[in-house]
């Protein structure tokens, strides 16, 4: 297998054939354009073969499944939350420390160990590359987002860990999609992230006087410039499509 | 005997000789001195002997496992280590700072009251009467100011207090040092200071007390030599002569 579709046709053939095998790709917006829409359409569209991991930060297991289900794509694929992975280990934690600043600590948990202490050294970045390096190829793997890794751990580590999920990805055959919230980040992040990638798309929600005009791109194609191109997009009942804007150039 | 202030005894006898009965009650005191003269052992036998005579004791562990403490304590004669389980509450800070979510190399002033207010909370829902803290040094570090280390003393000495406990501040002190603790400020604000050396003589190491101020009664400046055997704490005055003093 040499090249991926990505569900969407018209991207598809913008691509010359879809993603090829090993790359990863960044998809970048501004909040509401419909990364998250994109980040499902994508992953249900892997082949019956191709392993795929959703890896979900911010959404409820079964609000990506029925989202899913709206659009009629196919919901075969392994979802991982790590939001509520999260929620549970570390949200849970702060709220309690929260509760102790505030009223004291309970007596009867003075003299108690610290609960949270097993779960407080869990690197929620390990848990990220133990998910991906349990794949076997082919693989797809879908992070939605990347944001919440920066929210929560250095910008070093988020890097240094997205770097090996390339190499995974490149060295096995797989391909990966992040998504990534633009204009909340430094831009040495933005940059960080966009330098490991090998395609960069973006979706922009631009307001003009009549409405939003919805602008998909595809900023960087690693040793295909050519492929680089500016697009419109719509949401239509079946998904995200893609058309070419005529007049420009 | 100057009877104004009641006084709370160590348990080691010639030490309450040389206070005139005791500490006066509600006293902060500074327990100061360089590794291995012998700190640790002296204020848990404060807290001990009050134990025995029915005062709960809180003993405050910053460096060390309180759990680790206890294996090594020595075996007294007079008291056995259920018993000390028994009427020594023992915590280790660490945790305190975990379940308060202190986890910055320097405490904010916001850090600072919380921390007081819980200690002050334990010592009021056990009914505490005796404070060790061990040590007062290594929270200090992690204040690093002078008027952050002054506000915490000072609060949490008054808070305690009032309470009518007594309380025992371990200060470990670097040969460097000048004066009575590590920062400066440990010492102008309590209200004892009881330092411990080390003495070498004819070539023993011997250990040393000297009582350097105490509010709230007269006492004693000379040193004595200090001993620690299974039947507690032993002191002697220190014979004149020979010897050099080491802090």
């Amino acid at each position: 297998m040499k090249f991926v579709t990505t569900g969407i046709e018209n991207l598809d053939n913008a691509l010359m054939n879809g993603i090829p095998s090993g790359y990863t790709v960044l998809l970048s917006g501004s909040p509401g354009s419909g990364i998250e829409l994109f980040a499902k359409q994508f992953s249900s569209a892997h082949l019956p073969e191709e392993d795929t991991i959703y890896i979900t930060t911010t959404e409820r297991t079964d609000d990506v499944i029925n989202t899913m289900g709206e659009f009629g794509w196919k919901t075969d694929i392994r979802i991982i939350n790590i939001g509520e992975e999260f929620y549970r280990k570390f949200l849970e934690k702060e709220i309690q420390i929260s509760r102790y600043r505030e009223k004291g600590i309970p007596a009867e948990e003075i003299l108690r160990p610290y609960k949270f202490r097993i779960e407080k050294e869990l690197d929620i970045l390990t848990l990220l590359t133990f998910n991906i390096s349990e794949l076997r190829p082919p693989f797809r793997i879908v992070i939605d987002s990347l944001d919440f890794f920066f929210g929560i751990e250095e910008n070093s580590k988020v890097l240094s860990t997205l770097r090996m999920i390339k190499s995974h990805t490149q060295y096995q055959r797989g391909v990966a999609l992040f998504t990534l919230v633009t204009t909340l980040y430094p831009s040495i992040v933005q940059s960080g992230v966009e330098e490991i990638v090998d395609i960069i798309f973006t979706m922009e929600n631009i307001r003009t006087q009549t409405g939003f005009e919805k602008i998909f791109t595809i900023k960087k194609f690693r040793n295909h410039p050519e492929k680089v191109g500016v697009f419109r997009y719509d949401f239509t009942p079946k998904g995200i499509s893609i058309s070419k804007i005529a007049s420009m150039k | 005997m100057d009877n104004v202030r009641e006084r709370v005894p160590t348990g080691i006898e010639a030490l309450d000789n040389i206070l005139n009965g005791g500490v006066p009650k509600g006293n902060t005191v500074l327990i100061t001195g360089s590794a291995g003269t012998g700190k640790t052992t002296l204020s848990i036998e404060f807290l001990v002997h009050g134990a025995m005579a029915g005062e709960k004791g809180l003993y405050i562990s910053v460096t060390e496992a309180s759990e680790k403490l206890l294996e090594n304590l020595i075996n007294y004669d007079f008291f056995s280590k259920e018993m000390i389980q028994k009427g020594i509450i023992f915590i280790d800070i660490p945790e305190i700072y975990e379940k308060l979510g202190m986890n910055k190399l320097q405490f904010t002033l916001d850090d600072i009251n919380i921390l007081i207010q819980n200690i002050v909370k334990i010592v009021k829902e056990f009914n505490v009467k005796r404070v060790v803290i061990d040590s007062i040094t290594s929270i200090c570090y992690r204040l690093q100011t002078e008027e952050k280390i002054m506000e915490f003393i000072l609060r949490l000495s008054k808070a305690l207090s009032e309470l009518g406990c007594t309380t025992f501040l371990v200060s470990e002190l670097l040969p460097s040092a000048k004066g009575y603790s590590q920062y400066g400020v440990e010492e102008a604000v309590s209200d004892g200071i009881i330092l411990l050396g080390n003495l070498e003589r004819k070539g023993d190491l011997l250990r040393t007390l000297r009582v350097v101020k105490m509010r709230g009664t007269s006492h004693s400046r000379a040193t004595y030599v200090l001993d620690i055997t299974s039947i507690g704490i032993l002191l002697v005055p220190l014979l004149k002569g020979g010897g050099e003093m080491y802090l």
